[in-house]
Formats: structure tokens, C-alpha cells, sequence
């Protein structure tokens, strides 16, 4: 098989709860992924992945797409998103659900995955690959694919006057010797009456 | 060859080895101190792609950016995005901006600035990797991301998580066991999940950890 290089990538959204939780505030806005490099489910919190947009490196006036033609400066949407991780941290216990901006959202983005990958070939066996066993062939899959060709090409040459003019085929070898010069009498490529 | 369509090259059937990539370091963490910054980002992701370090291997994976609601519902980011100055095929054909980046075409302009991202694809073979060829004079970064699986917080189940499925080729989930069938081993990925104690795997997967008040 063929093996490859090929990178492709993931990314996840982060978001506050869409309804008020039940129970604790602790941990609603975080999220977890797979980390493939231990194994194991990993723990997002959004106060780490806020840190991690960089925000206070941007021109603050920047403006946030909202969809449909509208947009926010990047200060406002940062205010509504540390509001988000305080509630989500408990770091200010007087951030309440009614605070929050719920559509303030967090694309966490894991690009460059990348793996070795196995590539395979698959052809239709024997001649209906579309073998012309004229010439050199652009592409021969096969094992032993010295002695098919030249086999092929004898039988290639044995075969063409037929279509112009009636012959005396030479007969083929016995099968011990095309054995031992390699042939696989198993596949439809080389088997043939002796 | 004469009949092209009885020949198919099947690419990246299966996986032959982890390198880089899916690991949760963050590129903008500062090396040796808290916190982050524009300058680690841009010097990690470069780190990565070149595969500087043959020491220890490694290499963060991941960035974060700001986004909003409206733009999922807007349709300009739902499945699929590109991180960097390669746009996606309908935005070439639209208007050339850059509207699946989380943000906007704005914020991207901010990060392409701050973290060079036009560096990503310096110097690549381009034919080859147009033509998906086997061999390429260059390598050739991949920066579409698509909806990986992820675990977030849902009131309404049992376990207070729930899985947003991948829609990549990886499959709707991924979780502890993947990494066998991932680097390569010659196991399916049903039984390097089931190869882990059956009640552990479930608990991870539905992430029943303890009991909640």
C-alpha cells in the first residue's frame, strides 16, 4: 500500500448554557475533547480558551461578525465573554444567569491534525484493466510482472494475425515449464488451456 | 493503460501513524511562563509545521477565536472553515472575503496580521496538491477544519453533557481506545474501543464522573 502524509482539521464551539442550569454554575461554559496524544477526554474551560483568542493583542474597535449584516466592536464582545467566565469559573458569584450574553460563542480550532495514511489501488483483475500488452505499459499492477510481460507479449503476438488471417498458433509451453519460469496459472492474466 | 475507469485510488483508506496535531496545547501558550501571546502562536504554529523540534516532539494544535452566534445562524460558518489566508471554495466564487473565519473577515484580518498566517502555505507545490499527487516538491499544510466531537454542557440529559457529533473523517466521536486504530495498530476501531473495560469506556463517553447535586 501506498502510505501519505494528510493533515486535516477540527474545531469545536464553545458557548454558556442556552438555558439557565439547574444546579451549580461551575463548569456550564467549558467542553471537552479527545486528545489523542494521551488518549483521553480533556477539560476546555472557557477562561482558558478566552485567554487564548489573545484578545487584548487586537485592536479592540475591531468588529465581530453577528450575522445578517451586523457586527460588534471586539471590546464589547470581550466584556460579555469574561462575564461568561466568571460565571462559568465561580470567580464572581454576583454574575447571574441574567447577565450573561448566551450568544457569545468561543471557536476553539485544532487545525493540522495530521497522520500517515494508507492509500490502496484497486484494479479489475486480468485484461480488464485494459492491458493492450503492446508497447511499454504506463502502469503494471501485479506480482512477478517480469515474466507476465513477456508471456503476455508472446501471447499478444500469437493472437494478432488471427483477426487478419487464419494461423497456426504456436503451442503453448507445458505448464511445468511456465511454472518454473514463474507464471501463476491462478490468476486470469496468466492462465490460459494447455 | 487503456480503461482508466477499471483502475481507482482509494486515498487514506486507513491510518498508518500519529505525527502531529491532535493534542490540546494551546499554539498561543507561553513557553516558559503563564499566559499567552500572539508571538508564541506564531512562532509555535511555525515550530509545528517545520517539525523544528526532533527532540522532544512537541508541538501544540490549537487556537482560539472569538465568534457569535449570528454567524452560525447567518450560514457563513456552520461545518467547515479555513484557518488561514486560504479561503474555502464558495467564498473564492462569492466575494473573496474571508466569512467562515470565526469572527469574520475583520478578525481575520487581526489574526493573519498577528500570527503571519500567510506563512502557512509558503511555498508549496501547488500543481500537487491540486492533482492530489503521491509526490510533491513541497509539503503542502491542510488548513480546513471541519466540526470535530465535542462534549458541552446540556440541562437536559442525565450526565449535564452531551456530544455535538464530528463531521469530519474521523467520525461522529472520538474517544479513549481511538488512539490504537489512529497510530496505526491493526485493530478496528470497534475493538480498540472495546479492548478498554467496557464500564470505563462508557463512563468517559457519557462522562458520568460522580454524582451531581
Amino acid at each position: 500500500m501506498l502510505t501519505r502524509s494528510s493533515q486535516i482539521g477540527e474545531f469545536y464551539v464553545m458557548m454558556p448554557p442556552q438555558v439557565a442550569p439547574t444546579g451549580s454554575n461551575l463548569h456550564t461554559a467549558d467542553m471537552l475533547i479527545y486528545d489523542e496524544e494521551s488518549d483521553k477526554h480533556v477539560r476546555i474551560t472557557w477562561a482558558e480558551a478566552l485567554a487564548a483568542t489573545m484578545h487584548s493583542e487586537l485592536d479592540q474597535d475591531t468588529l465581530v461578525d453577528m450575522g445578517h449584516g451586523k457586527t460588534t466592536p471586539l471590546s464589547k464582545w470581550v466584556e460579555a465573554a469574561e462575564n461568561i467566565s466568571k460565571f462559568s469559573s465561580g470567580s464572581d458569584t454576583s454574575v447571574t444567569y441574567g447577565d450573561l450574553d448566551t450568544d457569545i460563542r468561543i471557536v476553539v480550532a485544532r487545525p493540522f491534525i495530521e497522520h500517515l495514511m494508507h492509500n490502496v489501488i484497486l484494479a479489475v483483475s486480468g485484461r480488464e484493466t485494459g492491458a493492450t500488452l503492446f508497447g511499454p505499459a504506463d502502469m503494471q499492477l501485479s506480482a512477478n510482472t517480469q515474466v507476465k510481460t513477456i508471456e503476455g507479449a508472446l501471447r499478444a503476438c500469437a493472437h494478432t494475425p488471427l483477426r487478419l488471417a487464419p494461423m497456426v498458433l504456436p503451442p503453448p509451453p507445458p505448464a511445468a515449464e511456465r511454472a518454473n519460469c514463474g507464471a501463476q496459472g491462478t490468476t486470469l492474466a496468466t492462465s490460459r488451456p494447455s | 493503460m487503456t480503461k482508466p475507469q477499471n483502475v481507482f485510488v482509494m486515498r487514506d483508506v486507513a491510518c498508518a501513524g500519529y505525527v502531529a496535531g491532535g493534542n490540546t496545547r494551546w499554539f498561543a501558550q507561553k513557553e516558559e511562563a503563564d499566559g499567552f501571546d500572539c508571538q508564541s502562536a506564531r512562532d509555535n504554529l511555525m515550530s509545528r509545521l517545520s517539525f523544528d523540534d526532533d527532540v522532544t516532539d512537541k508541538y501544540a494544535s490549537m487556537l482560539a477565536f472569538p465568534a457569535h452566534e449570528g454567524q452560525f445562524r447567518g450560514g457563513q460558518l456552520d461545518t467547515c472553515m479555513s484557518v488561514t489566508t486560504r479561503l474555502l471554495p464558495w467564498e473564492v466564487t462569492n466575494t473573496s472575503t474571508h466569512g467562515s473565519f470565526p469572527g469574520g473577515h475583520a478578525m481575520f484580518g487581526q489574526y493573519a496580521n498577528k500570527l503571519n498566517l500567510g506563512q502557512v502555505h509558503y511555498g508549496e507545490d501547488m500543481k500537487a496538491a491540486e492533482n492530489q499527487d503521491f509526490i510533491s516538491q513541497g509539503s503542502t499544510n491542510n488548513s480546513t477544519c471541519f466540526v470535530g466531537p465535542h462534549r458541552k454542557y446540556d440541562p437536559f440529559t442525565k450526565t449535564f453533557m452531551s456530544l455535538t457529533p464530528g463531521q469530519g473523517h474521523f467520525g461522529p466521536d472520538a474517544i479513549p481506545g481511538d488512539a490504537r486504530w489512529r497510530r496505526g495498530e491493526s485493530v478496528s476501531l470497534k475493538t480498540a474501543r472495546d479492548s478498554l473495560v467496557s464500564l470505563e469506556l462508557a463512563q468517559h463517553a457519557q462522562m458520568v464522573y460522580s454524582g451531581r447535586n
